[in-house]
């Protein structure tokens, strides 16, 4: 019989062989120097990998792993089924309580949608007035902005040509480097 | 196994705390995994603990017919393929890797010298194999750090990759060749 593959005597070493394949690579083996060293030699150095030191974590490893953690992600799904549940119940209720007062449902529908139109004015009239305060402020920001562009334009005026390319380019190169700096920063393993 | 689906679904039921258990119960042998795949202690811890945040936080999307462990361990793996991707440490197939000198089967055992194994003492022997691991290719230390650190069987090695298991057994066999005959070129 020739020797043994080396992948069989590991096989034979991890017990992942049947009984009759064990016997007879220990046949083998019993007759075999070759095959001897080789499975002496593998059985030392599998019982060096499996004493090899383990890795302990800090004893309050796992408290600090609880105290980072945010709460269990809920699923589209649950959402949508928690709000078809809520929908189907409120049905249920409004018809059992129009059943149970025995009301007119046309009477009561008027007074919803009046209820509802009221409700509607009112909020419109706080839509208006925000709307009013946002023109306001926008209107002093443009302002504020066109001052600011005017006096730019009257410095440049003042600022010889080569300065002025120098000062753009100063800029291009700060505002690059700052995007670059930002995007390291936010990037994994920077934190 | 039937234990930590219970842990699992007391976590999901609201008894957030439950889930310390299961921290306890893995965080050594994720440390140990993710700690020989990265090399370095506050590395390995950081992301020991990212991967238990992540499972936490996708725990609704654990399947019980799987093995937790398993699961947990594949989080582990893609994180650390995630990880060097993003600081650009090549993540490559076995194929590309750097497999110099090494062919299938091909140790040489003399009948003369004295075993490579027996000439170091087992302490020795064990700094000598940590400091080999390293340098094998990490698509077979992973697998050989799953079966033989980690204990995992050749079964739930395949069920973690994704690949079948007679690839699992032939790539941790190469692992423990490969590291036997860089044990012996340094000798």
């Amino acid at each position: 019989m020739s020797c043994l593959p080396v992948e069989q005597v590991y096989m034979y070493l991890e017990k992942q062989l049947s009984a009759p394949e064990n016997k007879m690579i220990e046949k083998h083996v019993a007759s075999c120097l070759r095959c001897q060293k080789v499975l002496e030699e593998r059985k030392l150095f599998l019982q060096a990998v499996e004493s090899l030191p383990s890795w302990q974590v800090p004893a309050n490893f796992a408290r600090q792993v609880m105290e980072n953690i945010s709460p269990v992600k809920v699923s589209l799904w649950s959402w949508l089924s928690a709000l078809a549940g809520g929908f189907l119940t409120f049905i249920v209720a409004f018809t059992v309580y129009i059943l149970a007062t025995g009301q007119n449902m046309s009477s009561l529908f008027i007074n919803l949608y009046q209820t509802l139109w009221e409700q509607i004015k009112n909020s419109s009239l706080v839509f208006i007035k925000f709307f009013k305060v946002m023109s306001a402020i926008l209107s002093t920001v443009r302002q504020l902005l066109e001052s600011l562009f005017k006096g730019l334009l009257q410095i440049l005026t003042v600022i010889k040509p080569e300065v002025q390319i120098l000062i753009i380019v100063t800029f291009i190169l700060v505002s690059f480097l700052f995007i670059y700096g930002v995007r390291r920063k936010s990037s994994l393993g920077e934190k | 196994m039937y234990e930590d689906k219970n842990i699992v679904e007391r976590t999901l039921s609201g008894e957030k705390e439950a889930f310390e258990l299961l921290i306890q119960k893995y965080e050594n042998p994720m440390f140990n995994y993710i700690g020989r795949m990265v090399g370095n202690r506050e590395l390995a811890l950081e992301l020991t603990q990212e991967v238990f945040l992540k499972s936490y936080a996708s725990l609704h999307s654990y399947q019980a017919k799987y093995k937790f462990s398993t699961w947990l361990f594949k989080i582990a793996s893609n994180l650390i393929i995630d990880y060097w991707r993003k600081k650009r440490i090549p993540t490559f197939s076995f194929d590309q890797q750097d497999t110099r000198g090494y062919q299938r089967g091909s140790l040489q055992i003399s009948d003369k010298e004295p075993s490579i194994i027996k000439k170091f003492e087992l302490s020795e022997l064990k700094g000598r194999i940590e400091k080999t691991l390293e340098k094998i290719p990490s698509s077979l230390r992973e697998m050989f750090v799953w079966r033989h650190i980690n204990e995992l069987s050749y079964d739930e090695i395949a069920e973690i990759k994704g690949i079948p298991v007679g690839t699992v057994k032939n790539r941790v066999f190469q692992a423990k060749e490969m590291i036997l005959q860089r044990l012996e070129e340094k000798s």
